[in-house]
């Protein structure tokens, strides 16, 4: 099972969170919630596969 | 593994360098500022004096003052020596065209050195002094802004380049 998934994933929201924390105390609301929304499609987009594949097992399982 | 490191800390320098780059541009445009606050000064009372024509003014101004403020008013001079062009006024325009594309100031610090060059050998010495009087104060109070914002900016830019060098290598690895 790849485990790397869940470090990259650990890492991106603690720096997401670090850099809206940055955005935010220098007055610039704006940019730290589109830094905000980019990472989240940046994970979503990591995920996205995942889900897929998961999409495919529970088909595959319940011959649905 | 040593390539991977070598590069991680290529990233990391190069996106620290650009947070420091863009910092970089706030901290030009106070000295600029700074620049044009002394030069106008400086111009106000050489012409107060009256001893010496425009062009002689903008070039003894120019010399004294390092920079592109400097570099404004000595190529000001020199365009009004030349006599190339019919106004004083449109020599000013060319000069700032031509310090412009090297300089940090924003669009509106050019448009107040804009409204200075339209009372250039136009309207009397006591009007052009007392535009170079206003010219002098939007420099000062502008100046006292961009230091402000650098104070926090500085500090924003060098975090934000780190960080984002950071996020570069967690999506790449």
């Amino acid at each position: 099972m790849e485990i790397d998934i869940v470090f990259q994933i650990a890492a991106a929201g603690i720096l997401i969170a670090v850099l809206n924390q940055v955005l935010v105390r220098a007055g610039r609301e704006e940019q730290a919630m589109m830094t905000t929304l980019a990472g989240l499609v940046v994970v979503l987009y990591w995920v996205v596969q995942y889900i897929s594949r998961l999409f495919d097992t529970v088909q595959t399982l319940f011959h649905l | 593994m040593a390539c991977k490191v070598l590069g991680a800390t290529l990233v990391l320098l190069g996106s620290y360098g650009l947070g420091l780059s863009f910092a970089g541009l706030g901290v030009r445009r106070a000295a600029e500022l700074a620049g044009l606050i002394r030069g106008f000064t400086l111009w106000a009372g050489e012409a107060g004096l009256g001893s010496i024509p425009l062009p002689g003014i903008c070039m003894e101004v120019g010399e004294r003052i390092p920079g592109s403020a400097g570099e404004l008013f000595l190529a000001a001079a020199r365009k009004m020596e030349e006599g190339c062009m019919d106004s004083a006024q449109e020599i000013w325009s060319a000069a700032m065209a031509q310090v412009m594309p090297k300089s940090a100031l924003r669009k509106e610090d050019w448009q107040m050195l804009s409204a200075f060059g339209r009372t250039l050998g136009f309207s009397q010495k006591e009007q052009q002094i007392a535009q170079a009087e206003l010219t002098i104060q939007y420099l000062k109070e502008a100046y006292a802004n961009q230091e402000e914002k650098n104070k926090k900016d500085i500090r924003m830019y060098r975090a934000l380049g780190v960080l984002g060098g950071m996020m570069v290598l967690v999506v790449l690895f």
